[in-house]
């Protein structure tokens, strides 16, 4: 995460001015944080991934007056949003959340065999988070979170409603899986 | 799981971005967070269309409580004028008719002919408004400072007073 850690300083300053009414500050802020959201949200709800990371926007946007923290503050508070609105999504569905249903049952969502094949040759952003979505989705959201989102144990602890140190566990042991994934599929060194 | 390097420490570091560990998984990671070059316009419309719109909501929200707050203060203040104005017109009045500088001044501006009336009758309240009247009605007297008083400002300054700090209780209350 060090594209997280560094210049948070200049991400704390972009966020006090789209909090004060920057335009420009904010959709500096939308960019960087969109592309995680989006990647987070569609670990939950698949290819309605798009919809629902642009509904949780409307409402950063209308509730951006009621935040006030930093900019990991920001972060975390943006993944809530994003979450509750996927949850949403999925109940009008009428479909069980995704984190509910047991792993052997989850769509195939992001993770076609050609995607694999093609991460062989040039590990791309898809390919890579085509590896993460083959995880238990407890494991992958919460490394999706960690690592793409940016977020550290005890934020994630505290939307997902577990203790850091079960954050901290599911994260090893995702990334255990992870390592396996890839021996078995020979991805080049 | 055939790795014994990746500890929870190590997948701690490398979760945190560290240079360490398994490099292909390190390379993983840094792929899933890699920013792309361009987001979706589309979606970044709506959601500056939506920060603008709430800005304005705000602002709007602002503008109308502003002229809801100056009329209630309006009100209030014009309810205590009321109140303490009557109050301090009579007290005024009453301070009025027994003023010595006042007797003075008006003495200063009575007409001669009134110097007539001084000698005889006494009392010189009574004596500079019965010489206004050109009449001598020294029972009628006391109500005439009153009379007076309605038709200039207060020279005392209490409902002025209170009606300030009143004013400046009322956006707090």
């Amino acid at each position: 995460m060090p594209s997280h850690a560094t210049g948070a300083q200049g991400a704390d300053t972009v966020l006090r001015a789209a909090l004060d009414g920057d335009e420009d500050a904010f959709r500096v802020l939308y960019r960087q944080i969109h592309p995680r959201l989006l990647r987070y949200v569609r670990t939950l709800v698949g290819d309605d991934a798009e919809d629902v990371t642009s509904e949780a926007w409307l409402h950063i946007a209308r509730d951006l007056a009621t935040f006030d923290g930093d900019i990991n503050g920001f972060r975390g508070w943006t993944a809530t949003i994003a979450r509750h609105r996927a949850l949403d999504h999925l109940r009008h569905r009428k479909r069980r959340p995704v984190s509910q249903t047991p792993v052997d049952e989850l769509p195939e969502q992001t993770a076609p065999e050609d995607t694999e094949t093609t991460a062989l040759d040039s590990l791309s952003t898809e390919a890579a988070l085509a590896f993460i979505a083959r995880l238990p989705h407890d494991q992958a959201e919460i490394i999706i979170l960690r690592v793409v989102v940016g977020l550290d144990a005890k934020a994630v602890a505290k939307i997902l409603g577990k203790r850091p140190g079960a954050v901290r566990t599911a994260a090893h042991r995702g990334l255990r899986r992870l390592e396996q994934l890839i021996h078995d599929l020979e991805l080049p060194r | 799981m055939n790795d014994p390097g990746l500890d929870l420490d190590t997948a701690e570091r490398m979760i945190r971005g560290e240079p360490t560990g398994p490099p292909r998984l390190a390379r993983l990671l840094a792929a899933a967070s890699a920013l792309p070059e361009t987001v979706r316009a589309e979606g970044e419309q709506a959601a500056l269309a939506a920060y603008r719109a709430a800005r304005a909501d705000r602002r709007g929200r602002r503008r109308r409580r502003v002229p809801a707050l100056i009329s209630v203060k309006a009100a209030l203040i014009g309810l205590l004028l009321l109140l303490t104005g009557g109050v301090a017109m009579a007290a005024t009045a009453h301070h009025l008719a027994r003023s010595p500088e006042d007797k003075r001044s008006h003495h200063a501006r009575t007409p001669d002919t009134s110097k007539t009336f001084l000698t005889h009758e006494g009392p010189k309240r009574f004596v500079r408004r019965t010489a206004k009247r050109s009449t001598p009605r020294p029972a009628h007297a006391h109500s005439q400072p009153t009379q007076a008083q309605k038709n200039k400002p207060h020279p005392g300054n209490t409902p002025k007073g209170k009606a300030k700090g009143n004013a400046q209780k009322a956006p707090t209350g």
